[in-house]
């Protein structure tokens, strides 16, 4: 099935990946230090798409989704699966021929799969953004989720940004020709022996499912959202975005987990995203002016960067408070 | 003159293409027309052909003419009074021979208008069909738009990569995005992705099929049948018919391949309502079934690729499908461990839409009114309509369900049937949801039938109180279906209530009692009672009786049944009669307005025999007719009375003069023509009908 040239192994499968982007020009960063339900939340994509500053990245993205955990006993289904990243912003011309590339550097060409993109319009409620594009589908198998990044916390996305998912899983079973997700084999040592997707994972599958749906404390997380919720605020208003958006981030997987549990009714759930929405509007409208009072300094094209700035004058102009705090920090060091 | 024009974008969504089309079509034609190139000669016009794949809109016009012809267009301006002052002209002059663009000595006085003599010369196609070919491609109206790389305007459903404009084979200059038009097209993205000269008009299907690409829609719909009929017959069956996903795939592919793949056998213990939704939803399999319509474990999957070897492919599309079929099995087995009744809960905690209370509420409503359903119109088993109308909403509740939305009722009904609940409840379920469309069946039982009116009633006083009716085409909530759904339902089981008393029943249901709001959704019934009425009776025959006030819906419909009859079989005495009651009307309603109140009609009175003998036949008739009218509700007898009437009504008008200068006589009169026209109303409003024959 798979051909001479893919990838054996699951690690094998994220280096062609790596080395594919990282020939193209993507910094090659990592997933992010706190739960994240998709790559997408990631900073280095949230905000990052946000603004007229160019970004190229691809990463690794352990992405936790505590109401899809199954115990360990569904073949197809975890709590935490990983994403393979991609940002390329603004979205080159021909991203789908550098996207269809990287199907072929881990062994999957047109001449042997029916490569379709099918419609797909993606939409997080919870993080107000937005895209239109398609799911990637091998042989009726969706592979990657390909998304031209409209909106992010509200926000127009100027330019777009290409957004890239792919589902490792997914391909690595396909590739390796199994049925069972346990079974995939991560990487294989020198001596010959194999660790395996149940060897690396399994245990932590269990485990988590069991906190997801059994042992989490609903109260406690109630707290902690209502806790993270607040420090998101504070933090807001102290102009640190980054550190603000940490906590939105809290408050967004402790709803999961919430929701997971079956700790929120219907009619609450709607005003939890609503909660979240507005942290990551703020974060994003925060973190957008403080590119601008920088002056979007990745930005080459000057002139393109005063005309941006006159675009984010509205912003800039709602931020008064510390503003000269991080040139004096800058000017001490 | 032939264009060629195509769009060439990344894949755009298979339910764009068509619509899409469509407006280019309708686009081009009209900016011909204006631009007066329409066509080579004065009878031919222009022919237009549109094409469309995932990666290309396209658009081919024959016998374009070559230049417009010159025209004179007189353009007329302000009154001549303002125009001219003293002599002079004055300012308002000067605006308007700004305006046309001429100079004021053109100026002239027609009438008591200026006027002034515009020569437009006609265009070349050649210049006037780039910028008309660049607000085309602006123009097209999809669902949603997007924009791309670091453009400020010009949005697409995708990102467009190529412009191709040619005219009698020589490029049309045009722009947009970022893209600038040349006489080059692609073809499939994998067989042949290299760039080659856009083909003439008469060369472009055949090339493009060249280059791998079925540009036709029809033709590469067909090609698709045809791949999933052979492929399907490899596997021992045929494909299940399903037209929908025969479009939908036809927008996805630019040149299908079947390949036929397989499932285990242990699947089929799946409802096949839930295998075809598997197949069909995500995957946009083919199901393939027997000759007696039972499925088999096999599908056809449409390739856009010719693969090197088919069996790569299917053990992909193979791989995809156990895996959603063993999420099926999940959900089949884990919803059948809670009963549909122990569900109710659930509907507590779920909102059905917001002001509308939670899915629980409306589900005692919905069993509430289909019991005042069941007494107003003595069907159904009460009994049964309770619990049906109890679990009817249950399923949503189900993973299944959730999973596959298309399937309620569907669920429902299954998994009903296996806990042992009785078949003419479980198939209520299911059935109140009938019809779901225009092609969609009837509910066959009352039960289901009952609980569908009572569900869609609840939906329209519930939404209309909300102020949510439908405005222009945006119809979020589906109520214009929800209409039909019960006029249709109510008009096949014949089902006879007052739908004033079942609007206001249902509003008491949602703790509400207006009137006004009652009045609203009985219009909106109405509007698209006509629209169904329409198939099978004139217009005006439909509002004669549409305003005869009844809001029995059977009711009107048998006495449009009866004027249609009537209108057909003897045409020319009904319209003599029609006409005879139209004037009658007139004369009422006349009266009426110079505030004349006749009281009563007292025969001692008559002076004429013609009175008189009106008088006699209508008392002797009026048994008759009332009962024809109301009990026995045959329209056609009471036609028949009416018809045997004319002559006696003729009589009276030839003879009689009815607005008498003498009050009493004149109110007399007066009042035996009301009580025959009150008598006869019921049949219908004769003022509404256009009768050649107008008195």
């Amino acid at each position: 099935m798979p051909n001479a040239s893919a990838p054996k192994d699951f690690q094998g499968l994220l280096l062609a990946l790596q080395t594919y982007w990282a020939d193209r020009g993507c910094a090659l960063m990592q997933g992010y230090d706190l739960e994240v339900g998709a790559g997408t939340m990631n900073p280095a994509t949230f905000l990052r798409v946000l603004g007229p500053e160019p970004w190229n990245v691809a990463y690794v993205e352990p992405s936790r989704r505590p109401a899809d955990g199954r115990f360990g006993e569904n073949p197809n289904r975890l709590h935490q699966h990983h994403q393979y990243q991609v940002i390329l912003k603004p979205s080159p011309k021909d991203v789908q021929e550098q996207y269809l590339g990287s199907l072929r550097a881990i062994g999957i060409t047109s001449d042997d799969h029916d490569l379709r993109f099918v419609e797909d319009d993606w939409e997080s409620p919870t993080l107000g953004a937005w895209g239109l594009g398609w799911e990637v589908w091998c042989d009726g198998m969706e592979v990657t989720q390909f998304t031209y990044f409209q909106q992010a916390g509200g926000f127009e996305c100027r330019p777009v940004s290409a957004e890239l998912t792919y589902g490792l899983e997914r391909i690595a079973m396909y590739l390796q020709g199994v049925d069972d997700i346990y079974d995939l084999v991560f990487c294989t040592y020198p001596d010959g022996s194999r660790l395996t997707y149940r060897d690396a994972f399994w245990q932590n599958e269990r485990e988590q499912s069991e906190y997801s749906f059994h042992a989490s404390d609903p109260d406690r997380l109630l707290r902690l959202f209502d806790e993270y919720e607040s420090e998101c605020r504070r933090l807001v208003e102290k102009k640190l975005p980054l550190p603000a958006y940490d906590y939105c981030l809290k408050c967004s997987h402790t709803f999961n987990l919430l929701d997971a549990r079956g700790a929120i009714s219907v009619t609450e759930r709607q005003g939890y995203i609503l909660k979240v929405r507005k942290l990551a509007h703020d974060c994003a409208k925060l973190y957008l002016a403080t590119r601008a009072r920088m002056k979007f300094p990745s930005l080459a094209d000057r002139a393109l960067a005063e005309k941006e700035l006159a675009r984010h004058a509205e912003l800039l102009a709602d931020q008064p408070v510390r503003s000269a705090a991080e040139p004096r920090r800058a000017e001490r060091r | 003159m032939d264009l060629v024009f195509e769009i060439g974008t990344e894949e755009l969504p298979a339910s764009f293409q068509r619509p899409a089309l469509e407006w280019m079509a309708a686009a081009i034609n009209k900016a011909l027309d204006d631009a007066r190139l329409n066509g080579e000669g004065e009878a031919q016009r222009a022919n237009i052909s549109t094409f469309a794949t995932p990666r290309r809109l396209a658009l081919i016009v024959t016998a374009i003419a070559q230049r417009a012809p010159d025209i004179r267009k007189k353009l007329s301006g302000p009154p001549a009074k303002q125009a001219k002052q003293d002599g002079k002209w004055t300012k308002a002059a000067e605006g308007f021979a700004r305006k046309a663009g001429v100079p004021l000595e053109a100026l002239q006085i027609e009438g008591d208008r200026v006027v002034v003599e515009q020569h437009l010369s006609g265009q070349a196609a050649a210049d006037a069909l780039p910028p008309i070919l660049e607000q085309i491609v602006r123009g097209i109206p999809f669902r949603k738009s997007m924009r791309w790389d670091a453009l400020e305007t010009d949005a697409f459903a995708r990102p467009v990569h190529w412009i191709a404009a040619t005219l009698d084979g020589k490029p049309l200059e045009l722009k947009f995005a970022d893209v600038s038009s040349a006489p080059k097209t692609r073809g499939h993205r994998f067989a042949a992705p290299d760039e080659f000269p856009l083909p003439s008009a008469r060369d472009y299907v055949n090339a493009l099929r060249k280059a791998h690409v079925l540009a036709d829609w029809a033709e590469r719909s067909q090609r698709i049948a045809q791949e999933a009929a052979r492929a399907a017959h490899e596997a021992g069956g045929v494909p299940r018919p399903d037209p929908e996903l025969l479009e939908t795939v036809t927008g996805l592919v630019e040149e299908p391949f079947g390949i036929a793949g397989y499932f285990a056998k242990e699947f089929l213990q799946l409802p096949p309502e839930v295998l075809v939704s598997e197949m069909r939803g995500h995957q946009k399999y083919f199901a393939v079934q027997d000759e007696k319509g039972e499925l088999l474990p096999a599908f056809v999957a449409i390739s856009n690729t010719k693969v090197r070897d088919p069996a790569v492919s299917r053990r992909g599309y193979e791989r995809v499908l156990r895996a959603r079929l063993s999420d099926g099995k999940f959900f089949f087995d884990e919803d059948r461990k809670v009963p549909l009744r122990s569900r109710l809960e659930k509907l507590g905690r779920r909102t059905f839409l917001q002001g509308l209370g939670t899915e629980l509420e409306r589900v005692q409503r919905l069993r509430e009114l289909s019991l005042w359903l069941h007494g107003a119109t003595g069907r159904g088993d009460p009994r049964q309509l309770a619990e049906a109308a109890e679990l009817c909403k249950a399923d949503l509740t189900t993973g299944m369900v959730g999973e596959f939305p298309e399937l309620q009722g569907a669920m429902g009904r299954i998994y009903a049937l296996q806990e042992g609940v009785e078949p003419a409840v479980a198939e209520a379920i299911f059935e109140h949801y009938l019809p779901r469309g225009a092609e969609d069946r009837l509910p066959s039982g009352d039960v289901g039938a009952l609980l569908g009116i009572a569900d869609r009633l609840d939906l329209l006083v519930g939404l209309f109180g909300l102020g949510k009716e439908p405005t222009g085409t945006a119809d979020p909530f589906g109520l214009r279906r929800a209409a039909l759904g019960i006029l249709r339902v109510t008009l096949a089981r014949a089902y006879r209530f007052d739908m004033d008393e079942a609007l206001r029943e249902a509003q008491k249901l949602h703790g509400k009692d207006d009137r006004t709001i009652r009045e609203r959704v009985w219009q909106f019934l109405l509007a698209r009672l006509e629209v169904l009425l329409r198939d099978n009776a004139q217009p005006d025959s439909i509002q004669a009786v549409l305003h005869t006030g009844a809001r029995d819906l059977v009711a009107l419909d048998k006495r449009l049944a009866a004027l249609q009859t009537v209108r057909e079989k003897s045409r020319a005495q009904f319209e003599a009669t029609a006409s005879a009651f139209k004037r009658i009307g007139n004369i009422l309603l006349q009266a009426q307005q110079k505030g004349i109140a006749p009281v009563g009609f007292h025969e001692r009175l008559c002076k004429t025999p013609s009175e008189k003998a009106l008088a006699a036949a209508l008392e002797q008739s009026r048994a008759r007719v009332s009962a024809a009218l109301a009990e026995k509700e045959d329209y056609l007898a009471a036609y028949a009375a009416l018809a045997e009437l004319r002559p006696v009504v003729d009589r009276f008008f030839d003879e009689v003069m009815v607005m008498d200068p003498d009050a009493a006589q004149r109110d007399n009169r007066l009042a035996l023509l009301r009580a025959l026209h009150e008598l006869f109303a019921p049949l219908a409003d004769f003022s509404r009908l256009q009768v050649e024959k107008s008195s």
